[in-house]
């Protein structure tokens, strides 16, 4: 799973995760890390990350992201602010906003929501919340 | 000056003959020193402590992994250096500080390669390898509050680790990052139970299938019941039992051991 994520253009290395959230847990709250995440089961609230987040087939998440990239093939509902690339693969299902650096949708994926471009940025560590609003001005609208 | 602390289980006769070689082995490299056996009428805390006055800037401890494991909590208030010298049938904690077993051990001591390795502390207990909740009905609360970490499944283990336990090197490797026992932080591991049967290895053959575990690395957590009414127990080092709502903390670098080349960390 965690070695695909190479090939499909995304950043996440299984050595280089922080943070698993597996499929056995549920987690309430605001979750801030330096590291990437991989999350695989529910969670109701914020996930922010200076590095990369990869969301599973069987996650759920309710709530924001905010991260420098991210490969997402899960539930999300909620608006996601990616500094720099973001891919939804075909599984993947978005409620809300997103706001990224670069996207790429797999066939198959929906997405209801404004999607807004915005210039790649390379973030500093825990600077991707501020980088990603600086940005948010020079939007295009894609939905 | 080394102080040399038998467990009790070594008075049986058939290690006579390896304590005999041990012994031995000590002087011929110089490093002897004062000895001194568990009973069950003395306390391994005190014997320490006691050696340590006497002028002991080492203990080694003989024996087994809960005999390691004792004796880090032991020596986590004292300025002292910890030796093992593995002997019985399980012998982890010393694999992973990189010591052979028996007599091999002697020629390690006799190096004294140090390193300053954490423990974990929860209430007022300290750990050295893990602990593990004997219930899946507990929450995992962040210092401020900030998240909650509840089970989805009644049929998974929790672990808060600072070495790789042996029930979960099945799973391995792990990335990389991961149960480094010098990093200055502790793991939380959810596992779910019965994805190690047979069945469920041939299925995931793909060692990337079959990762369904949390892991969430910490420097502070809280373990709380979920309920009042459950009855939930957490064991430290597959030895002493304590009950949550209990405030679990890493140590970093807190405690120094004697280690081998062959050192998994």
């Amino acid at each position: 799973m965690f070695k695909k994520i190479a090939k499909q253009g995304g950043d996440i290395q299984f050595d280089d995760v922080e943070t698993i959230i597996g499929p056995s847990v549920k987690l309430e709250g605001e979750f801030q890390s330096k590291g990437n995440v991989m999350v695989s089961g529910v969670l109701i609230g914020k996930l922010e990350t200076s590095e990369n987040v990869r969301i599973e087939t069987s996650a759920q998440i309710e709530g924001d992201i905010t991260a420098r990239e991210a490969i997402i093939a899960g539930n999300v509902h909620g608006n996601i602010i990616i500094a720099q690339h973001l891919s939804l693969l075909s599984s993947a299902k978005i409620t809300g906003d997103i706001t990224a650096g670069s996207i790429a949708i797999q066939q198959g994926a929906q997405m209801n929501g404004k999607c807004s471009m915005v210039a790649t940025v390379e973030p500093k560590p825990a600077d991707v919340k501020q980088n990603a609003a600086s940005v948010m001005q020079d939007t295009t609208e894609l939905l | 000056m080394y102080f040399y602390l038998y467990d009790a289980f070594l008075q049986d006769k058939k290690y006579a003959k390896v304590l005999a070689e041990i012994d031995a082995r000590l002087i011929d490299l110089s490093i002897q020193g004062r000895t001194s056996r568990l009973t069950i009428l003395n306390d391994m805390k005190e014997l320490i402590t006691d050696a340590v006055k006497r002028g002991a800037d080492t203990v080694v401890i003989l024996g087994d992994d809960k005999t390691v494991t004792r004796a880090i909590s032991a020596i986590a208030e004292l300025d002292v250096a910890l030796g093992v010298i593995p002997i019985g049938a399980n012998t982890a904690v010393a694999r992973y500080l990189g010591i052979p077993e028996g007599v091999a051990a002697c020629e390690v001591l006799s190096k004294r390669v140090r390193e300053s390795i954490d423990i974990g502390k929860a209430g007022s207990n300290y750990f050295a390898f893990y602990l593990r909740s004997m219930s899946p009905h507990v929450k995992i609360v962040s210092p401020l509050r900030e998240y909650a970490l509840t089970l989805l499944s009644d049929d998974a283990e929790i672990f808060v680790c600072n070495f790789l336990p042996h029930e979960l090197e099945r799973e391995a490797p792990y990335p990389a990052s991961f149960f480094v026992p010098r990093d200055g932080k502790l793991e939380l591991v959810v596992k779910e139970r019965g994805k190690n049967s047979l069945i469920d290895r041939w299925l995931f053959q793909n060692a990337d299938e079959k990762r369904e575990f949390t892991i969430l690395p910490f420097t502070t957590l809280r373990i709380e019941a979920d309920t009042l009414e459950r009855d939930v127990r957490l064991v430290l080092d597959n030895d002493k039992v304590i009950k949550p709502p209990i405030d679990i903390t890493v140590l970093p670098h807190h405690v120094s051991v004697i280690v081998g080349k062959d050192r998994m960390f």
